[in-house]
């Protein structure tokens, strides 16, 4: 369903992506791991349509999406998180994913109430409907990590892309985000990919999953075998002989 | 609940029949007051829906008035039809506003903070000085004059300014509950996120400066043809663009009626000094000097200083004043 093929991008002097090549299925949940600096919030930027790619293709149901913008990829099926949370500050919870729940697809909902009560039962699936009615400044980091969930998830993707929706969170708020987000991937038949530092937690939430270090994959497979793959070690602990192995 | 919808009605009939029983001069204060109020709420839907401060908003004025005049005196059908062509010539400076804000989307969206609010200024200054200086066409400095059959009546012109400020209130009204509204907020609040969730952030921005726009140019056909004569310092001056935003601010800005309590202060404020007190100093000092303390004793206006605007707002739907986001509760 989405097709990454050969994708660069420079920023300057620097290759945030080198050769970037990757793909996920329909329904699928992949994790997205490497260092600081690896290139994942890049890629999905590039992804997203916030960013242009200098060189590669691009492919997302069936349509070449370089060149589209963010929104037009959005009416595609592909929401996405922000590592940074953006939430619409000064509107309530719910009006913040009403908007998903409005302009999120082509043939989207236009009256605003039904809006508002698709949102409600978006927000019942991540487990915010208490605060629903707040502001959206006024919520913890851990109930604006879901709410970013919940707006991605009002636009109706058929990829969710999650950009580090657990990281600041604590233990116990951890093990909640893991729940919400296997919930999502099983009630609503979507596919996931989901980038993440914490790789104990990526392991216990994907199957399968690409590495990046450099701007270049270095591991795509199976969960299994790509943490004992000797350059993901080297690329998160570093090797005697240099990265790479 | 169709009584409460109903009740803002009260007010605009007995305003309606402001020109048969108020003194004349009353009536041309509240005729200029209309027109501050139609400006301010238009400035407003960008300002205060979307953060996007247009200190060009006279451009548009100056447009539907000089669109209209040109209209009656280059084009002799319209002038033959009398009234019929004044209101067709109207409807037309209604439209020039409204084309022309279509296409100057493109150019003046591309800003953002700041450059924007230079660019639509920039834009007025360049309306002023081609107007100035195409003298075969537009009369320069000298100003332009339709024949008396075009005159808009006192009540006439008190008439149709109400019906437009009304009609640019309800807008704001409606706007602050649609559909298009959450858009407009969304994109103010944060147009990253706003992209991300599926909102066209260019589409969202024009459809609300073509909104903002085809009022004002209308208000300034009916002007025009009230006063019969136009000219640069009049339908384009630069206080003709600032007082909106002034008014906007004082009164409230995000807040429906915010634009109508600054208004009314403000053209309350310009009468008093001017007609009815004996001043030492001149008066823009002393109006200047209301304004500074006005703005640092209610600095998100009147109305939010009086309603304690976050909860207000959140009741009704309509969006609380813009402000930079609030660090982190937590």
């Amino acid at each position: 369903m989405l097709e990454v093929v050969q994708i660069c991008k420079r920023f300057g002097g620097v290759t945030a992506l080198d050769r970037v090549s990757l793909t996920v299925a329909e329904g699928e949940i992949v994790g997205l791991i490497g260092p600081n600096g690896a290139g994942k919030t890049t890629l999905f930027h590039v992804i997203s349509g916030f960013v242009r790619p200098d060189g590669g293709r691009l492919r997302f149901a069936g349509r070449e999406v370089i060149g589209l913008p963010p929104h037009r990829i959005c009416h595609l099926g592909l929401a996405r998180t922000f590592q940074i949370v953006q939430p619409f500050t000064q509107m309530s919870v719910v009006d913040n994913v009403a908007v998903g729940c409005l302009f999120g697809r082509r043939d989207g909902r236009t009256d605003v109430r039904q809006a508002r009560d698709a949102a409600l039962r978006l927000l019942d699936l991540v487990e915010l409907t208490g605060v629903s009615t707040l502001p959206a400044h006024a919520l913890n980091l851990s109930e604006r990590k879901r709410l970013e969930i919940a707006r991605a998830l009002a636009t109706g993707p058929r990829l969710l892309c999650l950009d580090e929706a657990m990281s600041g969170l604590t233990t116990a708020e951890l093990d909640r985000m893991v729940h919400t987000i296997r919930r999502v991937h099983a009630e609503l038949h979507l596919a996931v990919l989901m980038v993440e530092h914490n790789v104990r937690l990526v392991t216990r939430t994907c199957p399968r999953l690409v590495v990046l270090n450099y701007g270049q994959v270095v591991a795509d497979g199976p969960t299994e075998t790509v943490v004992r793959d000797p350059r993901v070690v080297g690329a998160y602990l570093g090797t005697r002989s240099g990265a790479g192995a | 609940m169709s009584v409460r919808r109903a009740l803002p009605a009260v007010p605009l009939l007995l305003l309606a029949a402001g020109p048969w029983i108020l003194p004349r001069d009353l009536v041309t204060a509240l005729l200029f007051t209309f027109l501050l109020i139609t400006l301010a709420s238009n400035y407003d839907l960008l300002g205060g829906f979307l953060g996007l401060y247009n200190l060009g908003q006279a451009s548009f004025f100056g447009l539907g008035a000089y669109v209209t005049f040109l209209l009656l005196l280059r084009v002799p059908l319209l002038a033959a039809l009398g009234p019929a062509g004044s209101t067709v010539a109207a409807l037309a400076g209604g439209a020039a506003a409204a084309i022309s804000a279509v296409l100057l989307a493109y150019p003046l969206l591309r800003l953002r903070g700041a450059y924007f609010a230079v660019g639509t200024f920039a834009l007025l200054l360049l309306l002023r000085l081609t107007v100035d200086n195409l003298p075969q066409l537009t009369g320069g400095s000298h100003g332009l004059y339709v024949s008396a059959q075009h005159y808009l009546s006192l009540r006439a012109a008190y008439l149709l300014t109400l019906s437009l400020a009304a009609a640019s209130l309800l807008l704001n009204a409606l706007l602050a509950s649609s559909r298009l509204g959450m858009a407009m907020t969304a994109v103010r609040e944060n147009e990253l996120a706003a992209a991300a969730a599926g909102v066209d952030r260019f589409r969202v921005q024009q459809v609300a400066f073509v909104l903002g726009a085809t009022p004002t140019g209308l208000a300034g056909a009916v002007f025009g043809l009230h006063s019969g004569y136009i000219d640069v310092s009049v339908v384009l001056g630069i206080e003709r663009s600032l007082f909106p935003v002034i008014a906007a601010m004082i009164g409230g800005s995000g807040l429906v009626w915010g634009p109508v309590v600054g208004a009314v202060t403000l053209r309350a404020i310009d009468v008093a000094l001017k007609n009815y007190m004996q001043l030492p100093v001149p008066a823009p000092a002393i109006y200047g000097g209301i304004l500074v303390v006005m703005s640092l004793t209610m600095p998100k206006g009147i109305l939010a200083g009086l309603t304690r605007a976050p909860q207000a707002a959140a009741r009704s739907g309509s969006p609380a004043p813009p402000r930079p986001a609030r660090p982190r509760t937590r």
